[in-house]
Order: C-alpha cells, then structure tokens, then sequence
C-alpha cells in the first residue's frame, strides 16, 4: 500500500510536469493539449525522462514517430505516406499539415479526425484553413466551388504549376469532392490504382454504376487474366482532367492526351438517345477496333487481348452503318450501347438485360430486334428461320453437339451490305464470288491438285481464307468433312426433316473439280480433268440449248453459288440459305425432287435451271411412260432411277448413279433414293452429245435391252 | 559505437532506479497472469500442438532457393520501403519491399537487390518454408504463396480464418506451420502451409511482429499495447503453441514502446522498436537487456522506422530501417 502511494504520487508529478512543459511548447496552444483523440495520449508520443526528440518527444523526428502507427506495420487503419515530391521544396512532412494537438472539438467528439491545422503554411504565407468547422469534407474539398481556395490541399495547389487546381488551372474537376478520396494518403497523395473504383462502383448522380458493368459477361478490362481492374483501364479511354463538370470526355486514342479540340470526343448528351451523340462514338471506338488498333501499336487494356479489328472501309459502305448510324445506332437502338461491359456476348445491347425472348444473348435472337416483321430492317430475318426448313440458328435446334450456327458464321456485321439479288444476273467465272453481304466471314479454299476422281480432300487440302472469297468457302466451314473431322457426318437434313438417317455429304467431295460431273460451283466444267468433252464442238458442260437464262451463256467457264439452288423458296425480301418451304432448302419456283417423273419434268426443280431439249433421253418415250416395278403413278421414271439424289456432284457423267446391281462399284448409298440402292436403275453409263444417245449408253435394270449393255462409265 | 556505448548505459541505469517499484509489479502482473492462464485452460479443449501420442505430423520439404526475376528494369530494382526480412537457404535475404509492391532477394554481403518478385498490394509479411514463399498481401488481405519459379501458386486467408491484416509471419519449418499476425482482428492465426485454418490465438492489444522458435515450440509476440489508455503497455508476449501465455517481457521497463519484428536465438531476443530506431538484444530467459544496435538516425549503421530483425547464417544480424530505404548488417563480432 505505502508504494502504491508512492508510485501514484510519482505519476501525478509526471503529468503535471508533462503538461506544463507541453503548454509553453511554440506553437502549441496551452488550452489544447489535452484535447486529443483517445489514441494519441501524452505519454504515447512524449517520454519525462531521456526524451531523444524536442519537445520531450519519444523519437527525434515527428514524422518517423508518425509513421510507427501510420506507416508500413504501423498498428493504425488510418495509414498515411509523407507528401514526398523530387524537388525538396514540395515535400510536406506531418505537422505541416497536422497538430496531434490543437482540436477542441475532437476531444468533444468533433468531427476533425485528420487533425488538420488551423493554419498551414506556405512558402509565402499562412493560409488559414477552414479545417475547423463542423462541414470539414466538402470545405477541405479540393475544388469546393467557390472561389477562395483555401482547403488543406488548394492552400498549396493553387499556386503550384503543376498538379494546380483553380478556376485558371488545367486540373480542376472533382467540385465538391475531397481530394484524399483519390488522392490517397496512404499512397502518397499520388492517385490510387483502383481510384475509380472508389466511387464508380455505386451510381453517381444521373450517372449509373460503372464499375459492376466490367464484371459482365463480355466487357473492356483486364480481370479476364490479370484479376483486378486497374485505374490504366479506365484512362485509357477517360479524359479525367475535366472530371465532374458535366460531359463525359473519352481520349482519342490515335492520339492519347492530345486536348486539341476535337479530340477528345466530348459526349454532351446521351448517345443511347441523341442520334448525334451516338454518332460521336463511331470514330471513338475505331480508334483501337480499326484495322491499325490505335497507331497500330497500342494495346488500350491490360490484358493485351486481341480486338475485334474493323476495316473503317468496309464498315462507311456497309449496311448497318447507313447514313448517320454509329455503333451505338442512331439514337433509337444501336448494336452497342455501352463501352464498360454486357451481360451479352461482344458488348451487345441493352447490357443491362441478359438474355430474354425478344433481346437475348444468342446472336439471332439480338438480330431479330431489327430483323423481324416489325423492322426497322427490311430484311425479315425472324420469319425466314421459322419456315420449314432452316438453319439452325435457334439454340434449341442446335442439338447436335460442335454442330451449331450462328447469323456471325455467314455474315459481318460490320461488314455486310445488304441489296436485293438478281438470279439473273450473268453466269459467268465470277458468279461463285462472295456476295457483299457475306463480306469480312472467315472460308475455307480447299486444293484438289493430285486428288482422285470422287475422292474427298483430306486435312492436309484445306486452308483458312479471311476473308472468303467464294461464297462456296463459307459453306464449306459447316458442310465439308473437315467440319465433322473426317468422321461420322452429321445428320444433313434441316429441322423437322422425316428422311432415315439423312446424313450429310461432304460437299467438298461433292464439288471436286476432279469428279466427272457437279454443278460448277468451285470452278467451269472446263475445269473438270475427268469430264468427257462430247458433241461439236465438244463440251463438258451441257449444250446450252439444255439450260435456261442465265445458264445457256458460258457454258464450261461460268460458275455458280450454293445460294442458286438453296435460297428462299419463296418472294420473301430476306433472300438466302437461311430457310425454305421446300426440302433441303430449295428455290422455286420449280421444286419436285427427287419423286418426280421425267415426263413432269417441267415441275421438277431442276427445271428453274434446265430445259427438257429434244434429244434428250428425258423424252424418250419408254422412259416417260408407265413401266411396271420402275414408274411413277404419273411422269414416268422419276429423276432417282438414274440420276443421284444429291446432285452436287457425281464419279459418272450426267450425275448418273451406279445402283451396283452387278457386285461393281463403290457408289455410297446416300446418294441413292432414300440410301437404298435398289432404287436406282442404272449401274454402267456412257456419256453421249444431246442427241446421241442409243440403248447400249446405259446398262439398267429397268429394260431387257438395257440389262445387256456394256458402256464404259461405272462408280469407281 | 561512442553514442550507442552511451545509450546502452543510460538505458541500463534507468532500469536499475526503477528496479525497486518494478519488482512488486511485476510480482503482482506474474500472479494476475498465472491466474488468467488457469482460467483460460481450464475450459480448453483443443488438442494441444505439444501432444506427444497424437501430436502435429512433421511436415518437412526440401529447402528450395528461390529464383525470382533477375531481368527486373534495373531502375526498379532497388529498395524503396523495405518491412519484413526472412532467409533463404542459401543465406541471402528475402526483403517485403511495402511500396514497391515486391519482395526482393537481397546480397548479404553488398546488401544490394539482385532479383524480386513482383507482387500486387503493399507487402508485409514474409516467409519460406520449401520451396514457395509466402507473402502477406496488405491490400489484398491475403497471404499469398509463390513458387520458386515466382509464380503465384495459391493465397489463403481470405475467406474463413480471414486476415484482415496480414502484418508479420513466421514459420515451423518441421510442423509446415505458419503463424500469421493479423494486425487489425489483434489475433495470431496458425495455419498449415496449404492454407488451412489451424488455430487462433487471442489475447493480443495491437500486435505487430511475430518470431518462432521451432525448437522449444515457443512463439514471440511483440505487441504496441493498449492505445486507448493513459499510457501505452508495450510488451513482447511468449507463448507456447497453444497460446498460453509463457512469460512476457514489458516494454516500459525494458525501454521500448513500438515494438516490430524480432528474432531468436537460443539465448537472445533481438526486437526492433521503430520509436527509438534501434535492436533491443534482450537476454530469452529473463528479458533483461544486454545490449542495443543501431540508434536513431539516417548515417550508417543508423535506423530509421525499422521493422524487422533478421539472425543470418553467419550470425550477423539484418535489420530493415524503413524510412532511410537500406538494410543495415550489424556483423556477428558486434553484437552485444
């Protein structure tokens, strides 16, 4: 008890000593120096006996005392890094700015947490801060309106040449913030990483919340590989000079930083609803999505990721960019309407909305806003895939797995034009060219030099072309048998298609210039090694009294597209492989096949191309006529006993099949009606000019004068 | 060494003027402790580290020296605010860098940067165990685990057994055990090397540093004490692996009051304060001082802010000194 006393005794000298000393310090009020936080307590920073620092301090220097709680493994959350700058004269150390002591209102519960002085000085002079009053964020703010700058920050930042805030300085924006929001102590004052972070996270005013949109499922950022957003990502695009007065400015990024007028883009409206602000941003996003990235070298994002590339060209001429149209439409509906993120595929509009019935992730899906019955495209997209038989573009069609196709696989959107298609436009060499609505997709070129006839191409004969230049090499990405990896074809038929395993035919095969017969769809028959050149003058192709306009010009050199034959079947404006009333996606007007006799041959489908000329074994008389076990109810023979029902292209001449009746052959069974061999009549053919055609040109099955013939073709 | 000389004098009188008060109380904290303790254990049911039939499992793996990018822009290879220090096997010294967002492979002998690894956030803590490293993230909250190739392997600690705060780590190399100071929940949270929550230590004012000795199974603790009152109670607190509470060396007596990062040998306590700038080397068995190193200043030999205090493989003793940017070697010779 007696040394209790004593040591209580002892510590009441010990204050009493300690505070008198404080009271006479310079600069400190004696009133004030109780009034401190509750965790700077006198005998936390000042020591009675063998004080190394002034001031009875435990430590020589302020700052370094500072920083044993604020500084790196400091016990304090409220961490802090000293205003350093290269040149001595601007850095600041802690009681330029603070007094541990001198706050009354602290003590009292007041609201200067930070300790700011009530006076801070300057080179020049003392600038009284407002530090004191109850309203301390926004008075202490960096730009806080008014024209006495006089905050903590602007006693000195407005004076500075750089980094100089003012109605006359070039880094004036965030009115009525505080400045350590992004100028961190923490990190030096020098603007934090994730700054934007710290407000863009929440909406902010009329400006709705940034941040969460760059977690959406396609968005511009880094946090696909680097994890977490960083300031650079948002720079990058943002002019923040001017932050919070009004506009949204975003670099051109051809030119970063350069505050010529004109650049940067200024948005002073809504581009999702003003037509010319909208129309703003079509050079904007060009400036890295054109075919030089920005100057051809900057990589705008952290991450590196490889940017859609757009060739500006292309993309003034194409459909979608029509009149004043810009990535972000034309002030109604744009394509795009965010640069942050979308919960759609490749930033697709709305981003707000995932996918839905009428605006929905799937591609088609999103087309349809313009493509449908209601427009604004002419283009009736939505009506097309809904006929009979389609592309499967619907995801609930896709049902074959890898076996999926999306509006993007045929067309660019920023490149396509769309325009009406003439059928009747010249069949020449370059009819096979790709229409400029399918411009800027990826093909495939296949090489059939060495190749067999009928002999598929192997991996080793394809090659990537970007963009295709025949329409063909596009249809060949889904259709040849590349795509199934040279194995089990894929079911071939289109949906609610009823045929027994319908698989698909390797249409690369199927147009090799090295068979005997196909429609030229890679290249004139002239080109076909293996055709037999008949008539005079001796042709490979068809006299051209045997086809219809265009057809009956260029006959051996003139080369067609896929899209003849499969195509709308009917006068709808949306023209195309997308579907058709008719099987396997046929044009009409004409579209029988293959159940249909040579004597109905006018209502065949061949017959949009073809003529049913005299001489011709169509007319001859046996084979228009009933012919027990082998005709049609009415026409005669139908067009399968001869003739292969997928008629791309055949090993014999005349697309005849071989029925292999006679053990000989190789003929697939999936050229043969309904895959059943029997059906077909013929096995053994001979190529005759129009009106050369005698019995022995034919051995089948259908005829006892046929039966005994002996001409040269068979399917090898 | 005329002013250390000096000090160590004047530090070691005023402990003999304060002797007689000192004694009664601490006689009075040891019977207060003794009586927290049994009544801590009295309800503790978790199975005790020191447990001889169904103790830990060693868990060793091969010391690994790590091989962290030598091609860093040379302009960034320098030391910029360097905080913790931990060894790699072949003696050369893994240095947290706050700032700089890394931690550097530092000479020994030139005491110069030679490689580092690029983390994201302030670091803190570090440590080795095999070959991956471990890091406290300040700014992810997270101890992050890297290979010796420097690549980010796994991080742990930021779901549950979270660190809010990861300050300091140690590690038991044999138990594969890293004890992990979480400054802001003042708890010492022990995980395995995987990143599993083993056990939380509580009982703490505001730590800060944290040693290991894996041979007596004995954990130092240096806490700054409790802020909020008259005066602060700074102290190193040892304690076993269960985290009762062996004996704790106060700071006010023994002459220091922020107390960082410490190290032990089998006979001395080395702490750093980062008030006063220099190593207290303190006797392990009573906490008496025998001596100091460095001092307040920026000259060499000098510290400023330092954070850590490393024993090497010589014996020399490497003490980072924030606020100057430098690690200073005090050479076996000269340690008192």
């Amino acid at each position: 008890m007696r040394h209790l006393k004593r040591y209580g005794l002892a510590a009441s000298v010990v204050v009493v000593v300690l505070g008198a000393a404080l009271m006479r310090l310079p600069g400190v009020q004696g009133a004030s120096a109780m009034m401190l936080n509750p965790n700077h307590q006198c005998a936390f920073c000042h020591q009675l006996h063998g004080a190394p620092g002034q001031t009875l301090l435990q430590n020589a220097v302020v700052e370094t005392l500072c920083l044993t709680c604020h500084g790196p493994g400091g016990v304090s959350t409220l961490k802090a890094a000293v205003h350093r700058d290269s040149a001595a004269s601007f850095s600041k150390t802690c009681l330029d700015c603070h007094t541990p002591h001198s706050n009354p209102t602290n003590y009292l519960s007041g609201t200067n947490l930070e300790l700011v002085k009530a006076a801070v000085q300057t080179a020049n002079v003392a600038f009284e801060s407002r530090g004191l009053g109850l309203s301390q964020s926004a008075a202490r703010s960096f730009a806080d309106g008014d024209a006495t700058y006089d905050g903590v920050c602007e006693v000195c930042h407005t004076t500075t040449k750089y980094h100089r805030s003012g109605s006359t300085g070039y880094h004036k924006h965030q009115q009525g913030g505080t400045c350590t929001v992004c100028h961190q102590h923490s990190n030096n004052f020098v603007t934090a990483a994730k700054a934007c972070d710290l407000c863009h996270n929440t909406a902010q005013g009329t400006r709705r919340a940034i941040i969460p949109e760059l977690a959406y499922l396609s968005r511009h950022d880094s946090t696909l590989l680097l994890g977490s957003l960083n300031v650079s990502d948002c720079v990058t695009c943002h002019d923040v000079t001017k932050h919070r007065q009004g506009n949204v400015r975003l670099w051109n990024v051809e030119f970063p930083t350069d505050t010529t007028p004109g650049r940067p883009v200024v948005l002073t409206g809504n581009p999702r609803a003003t037509s010319t602000e909208a129309a703003k941003l079509n050079g904007f996003c060009l400036n890295c999505h054109d075919t030089n990235g920005a100057s051809g070298s900057l990589t705008p994002f952290a991450d590196g990721r490889t940017r859609p590339l757009i060739d500006t060209t292309l993309w003034n001429a194409s459909s979608h960019k029509t009149g004043n149209r810009s990535c972000f439409g034309d002030g109604t509906f744009g394509c795009h309407d965010t640069g942050h993120g979308s919960q759609k595929h490749r930033l697709l509009a709305p981003a707000g909305s995932g996918p839905g019935t009428s605006n929905v992730a799937e591609e088609e899906g999103f087309c349809y806003n313009c493509h449908d019955a209601n427009g604004p495209a002419s283009r009736n997209l939505q009506t097309v895939f809904g006929l009979a038989r389609r592309h499967p573009v619907n995801d609930a069609e896709q049902t074959q797995p890898g076996r999926t196709v999306e509006c993007t696989d045929c067309h660019d959107p920023h490149v396509a034009k769309g325009r009406a298609r003439s059928y009747s436009a010249t069949a020449d060499s370059n009819r096979r060219n790709i229409a400029p609505v399918n411009g800027g997709v990826l093909g495939w070129a296949v090489s059939y030099s060495g190749l067999g006839n009928f002999v598929a191409p192997a991996i080793g004969n394809y090659s990537d072309v970007n963009p295709a230049v025949y329409e063909y090499q596009i249809c060949f990405r889904c259709h040849s048998g590349k795509s199934w990896s040279f194995g089990t074809p894929p079911n071939g038929l289109s949906p609610n298609g009823s045929v027994t395993t319908p698989v698909e035919t390797d249409v690369a095969r199927d147009f090799s210039p090295n068979n005997r017969s196909g429609h030229p769809i890679v290249t004139g028959l002239n080109n076909y090694p293996n055709s037999v050149a008949v008539g005079s003058p001796a042709r490979k192709g068809l006299q051209p009294a045997a086809l219809k306009a265009p057809w009956n010009t260029n006959v051996g050199t003139q080369t067609m597209t896929c899209s003849d034959c499969h195509t709308i079947s009917d006068t709808l404006a949306a023209q195309g492989p997308h579907g058709s009333a008719v099987d396997f996606i046929l044009r009409g007007p004409n579209t029988a096949w293959p159940r249909v006799g040579v004597g109905n041959f006018a209502t065949s489908f061949c017959a949009n191309c073809h003529n049913n000329s005299a001489g011709e074994p169509h007319n001859q008389g046996g084979h228009t006529s009933a012919l027990t076990g082998w005709s049609l109810t009415s026409g005669g023979l139908p067009c399968y006993r001869c003739h292969i029902v997928i008629p791309h292209g055949s090993a014999m001449s005349r697309l005849i099949g071989d029925g292999r009746w006679d053990g000989i052959g190789n003929m697939p069974a999936r050229y043969a009606y309904s895959n059943i061999l029997d059906s077909l009549a013929v096995e053994r053919y001979t190529k005759m000019a129009t009106t050369g055609y005698l019995t022995s040109s034919c051995r089948a099955r259908c005829y006892a004068d046929h039966q005994n013939a002996t001409p040269g073709e068979n399917w090898p | 060494m005329q002013p250390q000389q000096r000090s160590e004098a004047g530090v070691e009188s005023r402990d003999t003027r304060q002797q007689g008060h000192g004694s009664i109380l601490r006689r009075a904290a040891s019977i207060i402790i003794a009586a927290a303790l049994a009544a801590a254990c009295a309800d503790d049911t978790r199975a005790p580290f020191n447990q001889t039939v169904a103790g830990p499992t060693l868990r060793r793996e091969a010391p690994v020296e790590p091989q962290f990018s030598r091609a860093v822009d040379p302009a960034l290879l320098t030391l910029h605010s360097p905080a913790r220090l931990a060894s790699t096997p072949s003696g050369r010294l893994l240095v947290s860098d706050y700032y700089r967002g890394a931690v550097l492979v530092v000479d020994p002998q030139t005491l110069e940067p030679e490689a580092a690894l690029e983390v994201k956030g302030r670091v803190l803590a570090v440590g080795l165990w095999g070959g991956r490293t471990f890091v406290g993230n300040a700014t992810t909250r997270t101890v992050e685990v890297y290979g010796a190739n420097g690549r980010l392997r796994y991080s742990f600690g930021g779901g549950a057994g979270a660190v809010s705060d990861p300050s300091d780590l140690a590690m038991d190399g044999d138990l594969g055990l890293v004890f992990v100071v979480d400054g802001q929940a003042k708890l010492v949270k022990v995980f395995d090397v995987d990143g599993n929550l083993v056990r939380t230590i509580a009982g703490f004012n505001n730590p800060t540093g944290i040693a290991v000795d894996p041979t007596r199974k004995e954990v130092f603790v240096s806490d700054f004490g409790n802020l909020s009152g008259f005066s602060a109670n700074a102290a190193i607190k040892v304690l076993d692996y269960d985290g009762r509470v062996l004996r704790e060396i106060p700071g006010r007596s023994t002459g220091f009051s922020r107390p960082q990062g410490l190290a032990v040998d089998s006979s001395r306590v080395y702490l750093v304060d980062a008030f006063r700038g220099e190593v207290l080397v303190l006797d392990r068995a009573t906490g008496q001082k025998t001596g100091t190193l460095g001092g307040f200043g920026s000259g060499p030999g000098q510290l400023m802010l330092p954070l850590d205090v490393m024993i090497g493989k010589r014996g020399d003793v490497f003490v980072s000194s924030n606020q100057t940017a430098r690690i200073e070697r005090f050479t076996a010779g000269t340690v008192p």
